[in-house]
């Protein structure tokens, strides 16, 4: 997925597209085109579901269109990771209602399916998503990331401000919790 | 179920998740993007820029630039020598003998579109102090060692007294090195040329934005003594034809004003503090302030956190906190005093811990309440006067508490001269406003919270959870006050 975020957009020209998006709205647009998608995804792997995961794309965007004229990175790099850095805050500023986030439980809950099927020690996507949202905010992010966006611990160190070792031994201690989590959430607690 | 990082990853890949976006939201949502982006350009102004109209409207800002350009070489801002050779040696040099002057005089001149208009500026580094005065008879005196401000103004003949809490001595009240840092920022050279001419030394700069403004400065040195001389500001806009000129001329006395009544202040000026409620100033005309001694725990984790991501979260000071200053008997009028919660049961601890004067992070001095919103009271059993409100909600381990909201008021219903004197409910999620105030990291040292004076006899804390989870904790609450006299 890493390979696919400048899939529309020339490796040669990306740059320059980023420093025209400060003033044209052309180019914001072609930036728009090009991200659209992932962010939208990004935004579904943290809130599960679609139509929150519509609102808070919007957010994004609408955050991305009026700080864009200040934005002060020159690459299209630059420009990945203050986006994912924006998508990752408006997500998390989502969750952390506990109202929204009992919805979203609520909503992953009533998605389950019957896990005494074959294959039950797997789960399924509601599960998964419910034992993660038991994590704090950042560590979602990072599991978000690293998991469902592919990125590399640099990247992901690029997007949250942290050195990339932190991410990995961060990364390394969520995967345990993770794991016990899932473990309470196949056992029925939510 | 998974063992390691690899057999997540390929759990994740089995997945079946339904993230196909919507055609619909996607073109709609391309229209108002545009949209926003366009009216933004209407106003293009951003932070950065609207600070550089502040400086080209502005001129004691332009005295401050004069005397900033100094500064920035002497903390060690590279950007103004590292292009020419010779010339950060030689700036430096200037810095530090400005350094060493018992006082700067500036004079200055100004054109604004057409315009003009003078002022001047005097400061002493010894003494931290800068004071300006405009040709309107507007002056301010802040001494930074003595952690007051002054200000007069002539058209309503009054003098404000107020504290410089957390402003430190940066040659200007307004922390111009705030200025350049923002300048700096943008990653330029800013030293664009250095020559000499006979005994004196030209320094130019170039403090231009991106496609906004045209702006530059000449420094002037006396080669001898290295101390400026002269400072030439010359700017304009790209889109349109404002034009703004200033030349300030340096002098150094050996001494500057001791007070604003030195500088053509009537001595009849009314005084007043920045406190509304007037008792601050009591009879005397400046109220004797000292530091409030407010002791702290021991800190629980060491380093500086910065792993929390949480919208309009304060930076870390990265030093103590500066001292806060108060009228003299100041003291914590919470001590002891009754406390009463939306949680009248609280899962751990028990609410008089508030009060208790136990300020320790460990297991065993503080109290959580019930999760989501909840508020605490505290009854001063008397109405005072209250200056400053420290709040310890936890500090184990670096956490933001959500929905801080600090109301004080006369009766247990805030209804009596109810105000609210802390709020960072960005979203108004209490329903009490929404919070202009920025969330902060729990740390050892407390959240000190300005009251201004403001009379009550009850406090009230509210919180919605936190960055761990949803609980609400308190160590300690201290409020600051005097009786009401």
């Amino acid at each position: 997925m890493v390979g696919a975020m400048a899939k529309s957009v020339k490796q040669t020209d990306a740059d320059e597209i980023v420093l025209r998006a400060r003033t044209e709205a052309e180019a914001l647009g072609q930036l728009y085109e090009s991200y659209y998608e992932q962010i939208f995804r990004f935004c579904v792997h943290r809130l599960f579901s679609k139509e929150t995961a519509e609102d808070v794309t919007s957010t994004i965007f609408l955050e991305v269109a009026s700080r864009i004229r200040s934005f002060g990175g020159r690459t299209e790099q630059d420009f990945r990771y203050w986006l994912y850095a924006i998508a990752a805050n408006e997500a998390n500023a989502y969750i952390r209602k506990t109202s929204r986030r009992k919805k979203l439980l609520a909503e992953a809950a009533g998605s389950m399916t019957d896990n005494t099927t074959d294959n039950s020690s797997e789960p399924d996507w509601p599960r998964l998503y419910a034992a993660i949202l038991k994590l704090k905010l950042e560590h979602q992010t990072i599991i978000t990331l690293r998991f469902f966006e592919n990125l590399e611990f640099e990247q992901i160190a690029k997007i949250l401000d942290v050195r990339p070792a932190t991410v990995r031994v961060t990364l390394h201690r969520i995967l345990g919790k993770l794991r016990k989590h899932l473990q309470a959430v196949f056992e029925g607690e939510l | 179920m998974f063992k390691n990082e690899d057999e997540f990853k390929k759990i994740v890949s089995r997945l079946k998740i339904d993230d196909k976006p919507n055609p619909a939201h996607r073109e709609n949502l391309s229209r108002q993007m545009l949209s926003v982006f366009n009216k933004t350009g209407e106003q293009p102004l951003t932070k950065s820029r609207s600070l550089r109209r502040t400086i080209m409207k502005s001129p004691i800002k332009k005295i401050a630039v004069a005397a900033v350009i100094i500064i920035a070489v002497l903390i060690g801002i590279h950007q103004f020598g590292s292009s020419i050779d010779g010339a950060k040696v030689a700036l430096a040099q200037v810095s530090e003998n400005v350094k060493k002057v018992p006082w700067m005089h500036m004079i200055g001149s100004f054109n604004e579109a057409g315009r003009e208009t003078k002022g001047e500026t005097w400061a002493s580094f010894e003494s931290q102090i800068v004071i300006n005065r405009m040709a309107d008879g507007k002056v301010t005196f802040s001494d930074y060692a003595k952690n007051r401000k002054y200000a007069y103004y002539p058209g309503t003949d009054t003098v404000t007294v107020s504290h410089l809490n957390g402003e430190e001595f940066a040659m200007g009240a307004h922390s111009p090195v705030g200025l350049i840092e923002r300048w700096m920022e943008q990653d330029k050279e800013r030293l664009i040329r250095h020559k000499r001419e006979g005994n004196l030394e030209i320094y130019e700069f170039d403090l231009s934005e991106n496609n906004y403004t045209i702006y530059k400065v000449k420094l002037t040195v006396d080669a001898q003594t290295k101390l400026p001389i002269k400072v030439v500001h010359k700017g304009r806009t790209v889109h349109t034809s404002y034009t703004t000129d200033a030349t300030i001329n340096f002098e150094y006395p050996e001494n500057g004003p001791s007070s604003i009544y030195e500088l053509g202040v009537p001595e009849s000026a009314i005084v007043k503090t920045t406190d509304e409620s007037k008792q601050y100033a009591s009879d005397t005309r400046f109220p004797e302030l000292v530091a409030l001694d407010i002791k702290l725990p021991k800190p629980m984790f060491v380093g500086t956190p910065q792993d929390i991501k949480v919208p309009r979260l304060e930076k870390p000071l990265g030093k103590p906190r500066p001292p806060f200053y108060a009228p003299v008997g100041t003291k914590n009028v919470a001590f002891g005093k009754p406390v009463t919660s939306t949680d009248e049961f609280p899962i751990i601890g028990k609410l008089e811990w508030m009060t208790d004067g136990d300020k320790e992070g460990a297991d065993g001095s503080f109290v959580e309440v019930g999760p989501f919103r909840q508020h605490v009271t505290i009854d001063l059993e008397a109405e005072y006067n209250i200056y400053a409100i420290v709040v310890w909600h936890y500090h184990k381990e670096p956490r933001v508490y959500f929905d801080v909201v600090v109301q004080v008021a006369s009766d247990p219903d805030f209804t009596v001269n109810a105000s609210t004197v802390f709020n960072n409910d960005i979203d108004n999620s209490l329903g009490l406003g929404v919070g202009k105030d920025m969330h902060y990291t729990e740390t050892a040292e407390g959240k000190l919270i300005d009251a201004k004076g403001t009379r009550a006899r009850h406090v009230r804390l509210h919180s919605n959870g936190n960055t761990t989870y949803d609980a609400n904790h308190y160590i300690e609450v201290e409020v600051y006050g005097k009786p009401v006299e």
